[in-house]
């Protein structure tokens, strides 16, 4: 095949910039790629076959943060191939050569996005191969090569952030490159856990797209008449649009940094003694501590003030030793008798948030066996999982990588003759061998029916439960407890039911207006009785609510905390402000998910955006007035969407001629 | 015949800085044509807009029929260009240059760019960066005149260059305007150098054209005379008439475009004693300092 003449010089001088700083690449992927294998032989020598596949579960170690070096890869090369195209005034021979010049960057930038996208291949490959070495399964394999698609989506950033930033000679759009490449660090630069950004991949991969069009910006205008091409009016739109969003990313960060008041902490628990419910304010800059109170106040339902020895009182089982420190543990707590001992062993806490489901389910489980030969309950020596279609269940022995056709069988199979329905629609366990003793695994089957499986001196035990309505689970619980009264919690979209140890049967919890993705709550039970405390995650202004219901789950009473009236004008200001200021919110933190969620947050109150949007218009009109420059209606379209951040942009990009702008026109 | 570059009222300036006045020029095919001028007469500033780096802030300029500022990739490749103190990719040896541009232009002349280059006596490995100024700058113009261009733009062509390549290289421009009829536009600071080859000129002095027209006519009209110095002598001005004075001990030396009985005429008129009054031949240089001064 011929090439087109002018192409095959572009991709000849391509090749010539590169020909001996390109190996650069693949040394700096061999460190990455033996610093990984070492820490993963490390942890083997250390843990075992076992212990590795355990810690890279539970622990969800970035073993694998050498390949940041893929960031330093994607600025070098750009400065590779950049810095020799803009020494002195080089770009001028750059755009005399014959051909368009959105053809001779896009030559540039193809040869370097695919030597990028080689070197990212050939790190996905370098990891995989590393873990498939030490025979990790792959459903660790797949969340771990998720993360580091993030990362090389940020090389990608990095390596046109760095073309963009050689090829622009500007301060102002120098400095707000560096400020979108800090801003798309801060979202695929810092995972949390294996996997958690892959809803967010797509939006990732559009904000690399805007980078690419402002390397287009960056360098086309130089040429004497950018505005009368097409693409260069493209590129340049994407790249204001790029600033800001990266000032919406970082600057409402900053500001509630700064403006975030100091709130005071409720904290609600139930008092069986007084028949109320007991709440406990701490206030800001409070001494912490069993001596310094001074800054909290404890008080009943009906403004009954309360001491801290008084609160003990109040709640006889969670302060139990206390009372029997004092000798004063009660003879009988609303007619029950109880021992201290009894008291301190008969509560079971428990804290549930939307993040907790709103998660990735579980790669691998543990079954551990229930009736040990010594006291203490084990670790197995296999894993468990679903297969791809939740037919079957695997067990894997990770010392020799293969899968126990035999045990799979035998638990599959064992499950289905107690009546389960395939596919597992969900499961949930409590797979730490530091408790008293171990009830196995709840599964809910394809009808909405729950079992419970354990492992009973190496065999399969399945017992069938309640029927739950009809919907999808969103989360399922299993909390061993000394009360040996509720097993386990499933989580429905608008309910909470307790599984009961006995016999799996399901009592709905009175959780008030219930809403699996925002309602988080607390449950306290007891051998008195019972009581949750719940709020909704996303409502700042909401205060916590709750009931206290006797053992069989029966309401008999409910108390609303709201916020402090001072809490919440506080909050409201700052709100306002913010909404007035900086009307949206680029954020990817979503306070009821593990997972990373990009999206950009409309303002909490629209007419003040709208004003503070419609000011910020007229202050633009106002100043190209001033400098005589004309506005084009998209860029006060820009305005008038994101407010303040739109016209910091703009005024600084375009409005003011210095000396700085005209140096290259000589 | 036809402009291969049109000029009209073309203005621009830095800031509040203007540069160029209201300049107007053309250029017709074939020859070639001096655009002078002290240090920042603005010669680099005209040859930056017509070669579309620069947009004017008024007038108009067209190049081989287009607009300057939006120069069409395949108008580019009829232009070869020398600017900015040659600046080339320096990371390339001599046969990688030559392989690059040479596919972007279609009537390259590999023989020229060898004959230009050969003397050069470098190992073909070399790159640029390695070379001496004048070696890149040998290799710059063979690059450029291998394009075989319909016009030729040589920005201060001599920089660099030892004497005996500068005389070597403009008698080889000479052939190459008769072989294939280029058009050249040249620039240089060693003038003199530029006499036997240049058709028609511009000079320039603040942004304003001086001299525009044949280089022939301009040294038949512009002419130097010198007589007595004497008080009445320091108390002439210069005007329309007399282009620039200058007093040296003994004598005032007086340039313009006039004749020897003009200049009589005048300093009778104004009571100047001029006695020893006297043309004194000039050659190219010696007119262009004339005109635009020595400082």
């Amino acid at each position: 095949m011929i090439m087109h003449p002018p192409l095959h010089a572009l991709l000849l001088k391509e090749r010539i910039k590169l020909r001996l700083g390109v190996w650069l690449l693949p040394l700096l992927l061999l460190y990455a790629a033996a610093d990984s294998f070492l820490i993963l032989k490390a942890i083997q020598r250390s843990h075992g076959s076992f212990g590795l596949i355990l810690t890279l579960l539970s622990k969800e170690p970035m073993f694998f943060g050498g390949f940041r070096v893929l960031f330093l890869a994607g600025a070098l090369l750009a400065f590779l191939q950049i810095w020799p195209e803009v020494q002195g005034k080089r770009l001028r021979l750059l755009f005399h050569t014959p051909v368009h010049p959105e053809g001779l960057a896009g030559m540039t930038l193809t040869c370097g996005l695919g030597l990028m996208l080689l070197t990212n291949l050939g790190a996905h490959l370098a990891l995989a191969g590393n873990l498939l070495i030490f025979r990790v399964p792959v459903d660790i394999i797949t969340p771990v090569l998720l993360t580091l698609a993030t990362w090389s989506l940020l090389s990608l950033v990095c390596y046109l952030g760095t073309a963009a930033f050689f090829y622009h000679d500007g301060l102002v759009v120098r400095g707000f490159v560096l400020l979108s490449c800090f801003a798309m660090y801060g979202f695929m630069g810092r995972p949390t856990g294996y996997g958690l950004q892959a809803p967010s991949l797509g939006s990732h991969a559009l904000l690399v797209l805007l980078f690419l069009a402002l390397v287009f910006f960056a360098c086309l205008r130089f040429m004497s008449a950018p505005d009368q091409r097409l693409g260069y009016r493209w590129a340049r739109a994407a790249s204001l649009l790029l600033f800001i969003l990266s000032l919406c990313a970082v600057l409402p960060n900053l500001y509630w940094r700064m403006a975030a008041p100091k709130l005071v902490r409720h904290k609600l628990f139930y008092s069986p003694v007084h028949e109320q419910f007991v709440i406990s304010k701490q206030f800001p800059d409070k001494v912490v501590g069993p001596v310094g109170t001074d800054r909290s106040r404890i008080e009943l339902e009906d403004g009954t003030p309360l001491s801290r020895r008084q609160m003990f009182f109040a709640l006889p089982t969670l302060h139990a030793d206390s009372l029997l420190k004092w000798n004063a543990f009660p003879d009988t707590i609303q007619g029950l008798r109880l021992t201290p001992e009894q008291a301190r062993n008969s509560w079971q806490y428990l804290t549930f948030h939307p993040r907790d489901w709103n998660a990735p389910e579980p790669r691998l489980h543990l079954l551990l066996e229930s009736e040990p030969e010594g006291a203490k309950l084990e670790l197995p020596t296999d894993f468990f999982r679903l297969t791809a279609a939740r037919h079957e269940l695997e067990f894997i022995v990770p010392q020799a990588g293969r899968i126990d056709r035999e045990k799979s069988r035998r638990f599959t199979a064992a499950l289905r003759e107690a009546g389960f329905e395939y596919p597992v629609q969900a499961l949930a366990g409590n797979p730490d061998p530091r408790k008293d003793y171990d009830e196995g695994y709840l599964l809910v089957d394809a009808r909405n029916r729950l079992f419970q499986l354990k492992m009973v001196h190496g065999a399969p035990v399945c017992r069938p439960g309640g029927i739950l309505e009809a919907g999808p689970v969103r989360g399922l619980v299993v909390a061993e407890s000394r009360r040996r009264e509720m097993l386990g919690f499933v989580i429905t979209e608008g309910k909470v039911y307790a599984v009961m140890q006995k016999d799996l049967s399901l009592h709905p919890i009175p959780v008030a207006g219930f809403d699996a993705d925002v309602t988080s709550f607390t449950l306290w039970a007891d051998a008195i009785g019972k009581y949750v405390i719940s709020q909704d995650a996303r409502d700042n202004y909401g205060g916590s609510l709750g009931r206290a219901m006797t053992p069989d789950f029966a309401i008999h009473r409910e108390y609303a905390q709201p916020l402090e009236p001072d809490d919440i004008r506080a909050l409201r200001r700052r709100e306002q402000f913010a909404s007035l200021l900086l009307p949206w919110r680029l954020t990817q933190q979503d306070g009821t998910r593990t997972f990373d969620h990009l999206r950009l947050e409309p303002p909490r109150f629209v007419g003040l955006a709208a004003g503070g949007n419609l000011f910020c218009l007229l202050l633009l009109v106002a100043l190209g007035r001033w400098k005589r420059t004309s506005l084009h209606y998209w860029e006060c379209g820009l305005v008038g969407v994101f407010g303040a951040p739109a016209l910091a942009v703009l005024w600084l990009e375009k409005l003011p001629v210095s000396r700085i702008r005209l140096a290259f026109g000589g | 015949m036809s402009m291969i570059i049109e000029c009209q009222n073309l203005r621009h300036a830095y800031g509040e800085k203007d540069v160029l006045h209201d300049l107007s020029f053309t250029l017709e095919a074939g020859g070639v044509f001096g655009l002078l001028g002290k240090n920042g007469a603005g010669k680099t500033t005209t040859i930056d807009i017509l070669m579309g780096f620069l947009r004017p802030t008024g007038g108009h300029c067209r190049v081989l029929g287009e607009v300057s500022h939006v120069l069409s990739p395949p108008t580019r490749r009829r232009i070869g260009l020398l600017h900015e103190r040659f600046i080339q990719y320096d990371f390339m040896s001599v046969p990688e240059l030559e392989r690059y541009y040479a596919a972007f232009y279609p009537k390259w002349e590999r023989d020229i760019f060898m004959e230009l280059v050969s003397r050069l006596q470098v190992p073909p490995d070399r790159k640029l960066a390695r070379m001496s100024c004048g070696q890149r700058s040998q290799v710059v113009l063979g690059l450029i005149v291998a394009q075989r261009p319909d016009l030729m733009i040589l920005d201060d062509y001599s920089m660099g260059l030892d004497v005996g390549y500068r005389r070597l290289f403009i008698e080889f421009l000479g052939d190459y305007v008769q072989r294939y009829g280029t058009t050249i536009l040249i620039t240089s600071h060693v003038v003199q150098e530029l006499d036997p080859i240049i058709d028609n000129l511009i000079i320039l002095d603040q942004g304003r054209i001086c001299v525009s027209g044949s280089k022939q006519a301009f040294m038949d009209n512009f002419k130097c005379f010198s007589f007595e110095r004497s008080p009445a002598s320091e108390g002439l001005a210069a005007g329309e008439l007399l282009v620039r004075l200058e007093h040296a001990r003994e004598q005032t030396i007086v340039h313009g475009f006039l004749s020897g009985e003009r200049l009589s005429a005048h300093l009778q008129d104004c009571g100047v004693p001029h006695e020893t009054l006297q043309q004194i031949p000039m050659n190219f240089e010696d007119a262009f300092i004339g005109l635009t001064g020595k400082y």
